[in-house]
C-alpha cells in the first residue's frame, strides 16, 4: 500500500482514511520510504499507527553505509530488522 | 464518518480554521490597499526562510527554523514597509519583482537537495492533513497573539505593524496549508465579502469556514486531494455569497439584508 497513491500529488483524506483502517485491520511491520523523500507523511502515519517508519537507501549511495550492491543490500536488510525487532 | 476518518479530517479542520481567524481580518485590510499579491510575496519569503534553515541543515520544523522563517517574513515585510513610502507608485511591480526572486532563490537553495522537488511543492500545495499536535498548539497561540494586537490596536499599529502582524500569521501558515490556501484564505473571503453592508467579518468568516469544511469532507468523499479541494471550495462558498450580497445591492430593497 501507497501513502502516496499517485506519484507527485498529495493523497487524499478518503485515500488516508482507508490506509488506517487496513493498517488497524493488519498492521504492517514497517512504514518505508526512500531517501530522497520527504519524512513528513511518513511520520504522520507512523503517529497514527504506532508502526515504525523506516528510511531505505533505495539505491547505492542512498545512505553512507550503502556504497555498493552488497552493503545496499546488508544496509537495507539491517535497517528493516532494527525496525522490526521491540525497542 | 467514521471515527479514524475523522480522526484525520479534525486536525487538517482545527488547522484551516485557525489560518482563517487570522488572514480573514488581513485580508481585508490587503484588499482595502489594493495590495493583493503582497501576500503571496511574504509567503514565498517565508517559505525561503524555511528553506535556508534547511540547507544549512538545521533540523526541520525545530525551533530554528521557525525563527529563520519568521526573520525572513519580516525582513520581507519592513523592505516592502520601506519601498510602499518611498516609492509607492511602483510598489505592486515591486512586490512582483520580490516575488520572483523569492521564488527563484526557492529553487536555488534546492538545488543540490535531493528532497528538493517534495519540499517546493509541499511550499505551494501544502498538505494540511500531515497537521501535528505540536503544529496546532504552536498555531493557536499565535493567532490568539496577533488576533488580540489586531483588534486592539488596529487603529494604532500603522504599516510597520500591519506588515509584522501579517509576516508573523503567513510564516505560520504557509508551512501548515503552503502558499495556495493562504492566498485563497487570505482574498476570496474579502473579495466575496465586499460589497456586504452588515456583518462584513462575520459573512467572511462564514466564507472561510464553510470552504474548509466542505472542501475536507469533499476530498473524503470524492478521494481527491485535499489542498486543492479547499482552494475550489473556498472559491464556490465566495461566490454563492458573492451573488447573495449581490442581489441584496441590486433590488436594494431593506428586507433582504
Amino acid at each position: 500500500m501507497n501513502i502516496e497513491p499517485k506519484p507527485g500529488i498529495p493523497p487524499s483524506a478518503g485515500h488516508l482514511t482507508d490506509l488506517l483502517v487496513k493498517l488497524k485491520e493488519q498492521p504492517a511491520d514497517a512504514i518505508t520510504r526512500n531517501a530522497y523523500q520527504d519524512p513528513k507523511a511518513v511520520e504522520w502515519l507512523s503517529d497514527r499507527t504506532k508502526i515504525p517508519g523506516v528510511m531505505l537507501p533505495y539505491t547505492v549511495g542512498g545512505t553512507p553505509e550503502a556504497k555498493d550492491l552488497f552493503s545496499l543490500f546488508d544496509d537495507t536488510i539491517a535497517r528493516l530488522l532494527k525496525a522490526k525487532k521491540p525497542a | 464518518m467514521s471515527a479514524i476518518g475523522w480522526s484525520v479530517l479534525l486536525p487538517a479542520l482545527v488547522a484551516g480554521l485557525l489560518v482563517a481567524a487570522t488572514h480573514v481580518p488581513l485580508g481585508k485590510q490587503v484588499l482595502v490597499r489594493g495590495i493583493v499579491f503582497i501576500d503571496i510575496a511574504i509567503a514565498q519569503i517565508a517559505g525561503v526562510g524555511v528553506l535556508l534553515a534547511d540547507f544549512l541543515g538545521w533540523e526541520a520544523e525545530g525551533i530554528a527554523v521557525q525563527i529563520s522563517a519568521l526573520a525572513a517574513a519580516l525582513l520581507g515585510a519592513l523592505l516592502l514597509t520601506w519601498t510602499e513610502r518611498k516609492w509607492p507608485d511602483v510598489q505592486e511591480a515591486i512586490i512582483g519583482v520580490v516575488f520572483i526572486l523569492a521564488a527563484t532563490a526557492e529553487i536555488l537553495l534546492l538545488a543540490g537537495n535531493p528532497q528538493g522537488g517534495e519540499h517546493l511543492k509541499d511550499m505551494l500545495v501544502g498538505q494540511i492533513l500531515w497537521v501535528g499536535t505540536r503544529q496546532i498548539v504552536f498555531t493557536a497561540i499565535l493567532t490568539a497573539v496577533v488576533l488580540v494586537v489586531w483588534f486592539g490596536w488596529q487603529l494604532k499599529i500603522g504599516r510597520i505593524g500591519f506588515y509584522l502582524l501579517f509576516g508573523l500569521s503567513v510564516t505560520a501558515s504557509v508551512q501548515l496549508v503552503g502558499v495556495y490556501l493562504v492566498f485563497a484564505t487570505l482574498i476570496i473571503p474579502a473579495l466575496a465579502t465586499r460589497h456586504a453592508r452588515t456583518l462584513r467579518l462575520v459573512k467572511a468568516y462564514a466564507v472561510a469556514g464553510l470552504g474548509y469544511a466542505v472542501g475536507l469532507f469533499l476530498s473524503a468523499w470524492l478521494d481527491l486531494p485535499s489542498g486543492a479541494v479547499v482552494v475550489w471550495a473556498l472559491a464556490v462558498a465566495g461566490t454563492v455569497c458573492f451573488a447573495l450580497e449581490g442581489g441584496a445591492v441590486r433590488s436594494q430593497a431593506p428586507s433582504l439584508r
